[in-house]
C-alpha cells in the first residue's frame, strides 16, 4: 500500500502538476540562525519572568520584498525565587512572513522590515510545586502569534545580520496568555 | 398565498432585470476560447436581441452593442496561452479617446502612501468617534469602551487578546465589512493585493490594541484581517466592473455611484483624485470578460425544530429568499490573487434578514492538465462564508487547498472539486451559553473536507451535489468543547430560456457537539429552496 502512495507522490510530482504552469517568479532561499530573549508580561511574569533561547529559520525571499519563513528553535523559561520549582521550555513551529521596505536584489545592502510569524508552541512543563496557575506536568501545544518589525544588514553578497523586536502572543489560558516582547539578534547566509 | 404573489411579483421584477438594463453586461459577458477553426479563435457573445450563446465567426459579425459601440474587441495573439488573464484582457477599447486619453494613467496606477494612511487612520477614527460622541451611553448597559487611556493601551498590550462575547452579526459580518475598508485604504491607493493585506492587519491590530478598553479579541483580528483582505479585493474588483472610465452622461453618473456605494474607499479616491470625471481607458481588472451575475428569488422551507430527525413538513416554516451569485474569471486561467472569485449573498423575509453571505477566491494555483477535453488545477482558495438562519448559524473564515477537474463532454461540462476545509476560525452554536454581549455560539479553529460535483449546460448547473464538513474545536468559554459540521447540498436547475431558470435545492446541515462537563448534542437542519434564477 505504501508503495503505491509512493509511486503515486511521485508521479505526480514528474508531471506537468508542478512544472507546466509555474508562475514567473523565483525564490531566493536563506538560512539563519538567532539568539532569543524574552521579557514576558502580565500575569505570566510572576512566574516567568523572561525566557531565552534560539531559532533555526529557513526563508524564501520572493522578489519583491516579501518573505515566507519557517522556523524552530528551543527556549527555556526563568523562573523566581517562589516558582521555582516550576520550569517550562518551549519548542515553536512557526510560519510567517516579512515585508521589506528595500529589495536586496537590487542591491540594497539594509533591508529594514516588518514580520508576522504565528504557529504552534509546543510546551513542556515540569511542575514539583505550583500554587500559580492550574497546570501539571506534561505536555501541551497552543497557538502562538508574534508580530514585529526588524532590519537586516547585507556585510557580503550571502552573510547579513538580522536584528528585531516583537509583541508575542500564545494561547497558554485565557486569563494568562503568554504575551511578551521578544528580542532577537542572529546570523544569516543566502543559499543563492 | 402570500409567498405564491410573491413569487409573480419577483419572477417579472427578474425578467424585467434581465433585459437590456446593464448594457456593460453584453460586453462583459463576451469571452474567447483558443482553438476556433478562425485566426486560432473564436468568440462567443452574447447577442443582444435573441439572448443566446452563438459562436462568432470573425469580428466582422459582432454586432454593434445598444447604444454604442462595441469596444471590446481581444487581440487575438493574446489568447493562444490562456493563461495570463491579465493579457487577455487587453482591449482595442481606446479608439475613440483622444490622445491624451489613450496615454493617462489613473489614480490606482500609482501609489499614494500619505493617502493611504490618512484614510486608514479616518477609517479608525469616524467609527470610534461616532461611538464616542454620538452614542448615549447612559442609556445603555454596556460598558463606555471608549474611553480610552494610555492605561488602557497599556494593559491591552500586557494581558494580550482573548475570544470576545460579540454577537454573530457582529464578528463574521461587520468586522469583515471593516476590514474590507483598511483593505481599499491601501488598494484604492494604488498598492497591490500582498502589500495591501498587511495595511488590513495593521489597520485591525491598531483597532484592537488602543480603540477599546476591551482586552483586544483574537477572532476580531482573524476576521477582520482575513475576511477584510476577502472581502476587500473582491469589492475593489466588483467597483472597478461597474465603473466605465471610457463612459460619459448619466452612463458614467450611475456607475460612478453605484461603484462608490460596492467599495466606498475607492469611491472617495475617485472623487477627490478627479478620476470620476475624466475619460480613460479602463484597467485591466474592470475588464474581466468572464462575468457573471446571477439574481435569485423564491422560497425557503427550513426545519427550525433542530430535533434529530427534522420534520421539514411538519415543523418546518417558510421564508422568501432573494439571492446574488456573482462569479468573476475563469478558475482555470489565473494567476493573480483574485483573478477568479465567487461572491454572493442571500436575503430572507423573517429574521434574522442577512441569511448568508459567502465569498471564495482564488489565492494561487498550479494547471495540472490544460487541453479542450480536460482541465484540473492544483488550487488555493481563500474562503468566507455566513449562514444565519432560524436553524443554525455558521460562520466561516479558511484556506482551502483543493483539486479541480472540468471535463468537457459535449453540450455539458463536467466539474469536481475535492479539497482540505483549513478553517482559522470557526462558529457555530452552542447549546449551553449565551455571553452578556449576545455570543451563543463557540468559535475556534478546525479542519474538514469539501467536495463538489456538477454538471454545467453553458452557465447553469444544472445538477450539482455539495459535501462541506468542519470539525471546530472550540477556543471560547465557558467550556471545551468540539464540534462535527457537515453540509449536503442537492441542486437541481432548469433552465426555461437561456437566461432564464427554475432551480431546487434540497440541503441538510447537521451538527454533533460534544461537551466536556455536559451532555453531546445532535442537530439536524433540512432546508429546501424552490426559486427562479436569471443572469443579467
Amino acid at each position: 500500500m505504501m508503495k503505491k502512495i509512493i509511486v503515486i507522490i511521485l508521479l505526480l510530482l514528474s508531471s506537468d502538476a508542478v512544472a507546466q504552469n509555474k508562475p514567473r517568479f523565483t525564490s531566493i532561499p536563506s538560512i539563519s540562525v538567532h539568539g532569543v530573549y524574552t521579557r514576558n508580561l502580565s500575569d505570566f511574569k510572576e512566574i516567568f519572568p523572561n525566557s531565552a533561547g534560539g531559532y533555526f529559520t529557513y526563508s524564501w525571499y520572493f522578489p519583491t520584498k516579501f518573505s515566507l519563513d519557517i522556523r524552530t528553535g528551543y527556549m527555556q523559561q526563568s523562573t523566581t525565587d517562589s516558582t521555582s520549582g516550576f520550569s517550562q521550555s518551549i519548542i515553536p513551529v512557526h510560519i510567517g512572513g516579512r515585508y521589506y521596505f528595500t529589495d536586496f536584489t537590487k542591491g540594497a545592502k539594509i533591508n529594514p522590515y516588518v514580520s508576522f510569524m504565528n504557529g504552534m508552541n509546543l510546551i513542556f512543563e515540569e511542575v514539583e510545586q505550583n500554587t500559580v496557575l492550574d497546570t501539571n506536568s506534561g505536555f501541551k501545544g497552543r497557538y502562538a502569534f508574534q508580530v514585529g518589525t526588524g532590519v537586516r544588514f547585507f556585510a557580503s553578497k550571502n552573510w547579513y545580520i538580522d536584528v528585531n523586536a516583537n509583541y508575542n502572543n500564545s494561547f497558554y489560558q485565557t486569563e494568562a496568555m503568554m504575551t511578551g516582547f521578544e528580542y532577537n539578534i542572529g546570523v544569516g547566509y543566502r543559499i543563492r | 398565498m402570500t409567498h405564491s404573489y410573491r413569487l409573480i411579483v419577483l419572477t417579472a421584477v427578474l425578467f424585467i432585470l434581465s433585459q437590456n438594463i446593464f448594457s456593460q453586461e453584453r460586453i462583459d459577458t463576451l469571452f474567447a476560447e483558443p482553438g476556433g477553426e478562425k485566426e486560432q479563435y473564436k468568440l462567443l457573445t452574447l447577442s443582444s436581441e435573441k439572448r443566446l450563446y452563438k459562436p462568432i465567426e470573425s469580428f466582422a459579425d459582432l454586432k454593434v452593442n445598444r447604444n454604442r459601440k462595441l469596444d471590446l474587441l481581444f487581440h487575438s495573439r493574446t489568447l493562444d496561452s490562456g493563461r495570463l488573464d491579465s493579457s487577455r484582457l487587453k482591449s482595442d477599447t481606446i479608439q475613440d479617446l483622444t490622445p491624451q486619453q489613450k496615454t493617462y494613467k489613473g489614480y490606482e496606477s500609482r501609489t499614494h502612501l500619505l493617502t493611504s494612511l490618512v484614510q486608514m487612520a479616518l477609517i479608525e477614527y469616524i467609527p470610534f468617534a461616532m461611538a464616542k460622541y454620538l452614542r448615549n451611553w447612559e442609556d445603555t448597559e454596556e460598558e463606555n469602551w471608549t474611553k480610552i487611556t494610555f492605561n488602557t493601551w497599556k494593559k491591552n498590550i500586557r494581558e494580550g487578546f482573548e475570544y470576545d462575547g460579540d454577537n454573530f452579526l457582529t464578528n463574521y459580518f461587520s468586522h469583515p465589512y471593516h476590514g474590507n475598508l483598511y483593505f481599499n485604504a491601501g488598494r484604492s491607493n494604488g498598492y497591490d493585493f500582498w502589500q495591501t493585506s498587511i495595511y488590513t492587519f495593521i489597520g485591525s491590530g491598531i483597532w484592537e490594541m488602543f480603540a477599546e478598553t476591551f482586552r483586544p479579541s483574537f477572532n476580531d483580528l482573524v476576521n477582520t484581517t482575513v475576511n477584510g483582505i476577502n472581502f476587500g479585493e473582491t469589492l475593489f474588483r466588483l467597483s472597478a466592473m461597474v465603473t466605465d472610465n471610457r463612459e460619459t452622461g448619466f452612463d458614467r453618473v450611475w456607475r460612478e455611484v453605484v461603484g462608490g456605494i460596492i467599495n466606498p474607499v475607492r469611491g472617495v479616491n475617485r472623487l477627490i483624485s478627479g478620476d470620476s470625471f475624466k475619460r480613460f481607458d479602463n484597467p485591466y481588472y474592470g475588464k474581466q470578460p468572464k462575468f457573471l451575475v446571477k439574481f435569485t428569488a423564491g422560497v425557503r422551507r427550513l426545519d427550525e425544530s433542530q430535533n434529530n430527525i427534522g420534520e421539514i413538513f411538519s415543523k418546518g416554516s417558510e421564508q422568501g429568499i432573494y439571492g446574488i451569485d456573482i462569479r468573476y474569471g475563469d478558475i482555470f486561467s489565473t494567476i493573480a490573487p483574485f483573478s477568479y472569485f465567487t461572491f454572493g449573498a442571500e436575503l430572507n423575509t423573517g429574521a434574522p434578514q442577512l441569511g448568508n453571505i459567502y465569498s471564495s477566491g482564488h489565492i494561487y494555483g498550479f494547471t495540472v492538465s490544460n487541453t479542450k477535453i480536460l482541465k484540473q488545477k492544483l488550487n488555493i482558495s481563500l474562503d468566507y462564508s455566513y449562514t444565519n438562519n432560524p436553524g443554525f448559524q455558521y460562520g466561516q473564515t479558511s484556506i482551502i487547498p483543493n483539486f479541480l477537474t472540468k471535463v468537457d463532454i459535449g453540450k455539458l461540462d463536467l466539474f469536481a472539486q475535492i479539497g482540505i476545509n483549513g478553517i482559522l476560525l470557526g462558529g457555530t452554536n452552542t447549546d449551553y451559553f449565551v455571553a452578556e454581549d449576545g455570543r451563543d455560539y463557540d468559535m475556534g479553529p478546525g479542519i474538514g473536507a469539501i467536495g463538489d460535483i456538477e454538471l454545467m449546460y453553458k452557465n447553469w448547473s444544472i445538477v450539482k451535489l455539495t459535501f462541506t464538513n468542519g470539525w471546530i474545536f472550540s477556543m471560547t468559554e465557558p467550556q471545551e468543547s468540539t464540534h462535527n459540521l457537515n453540509y449536503i447540498l442537492l441542486r437541481l436547475t432548469l433552465p426555461l430560456q437561456e437566461y432564464f431558470a427554475v432551480g431546487l435545492d434540497a440541503s441538510i446541515f447537521w451538527r454533533k457537539s460534544y461537551y466536556e462537563g455536559s451532555p453531546d448534542v445532535k442537530r439536524q437542519v433540512p432546508i429546501v429552496k424552490l426559486y427562479f434564477s436569471t443572469f443579467l
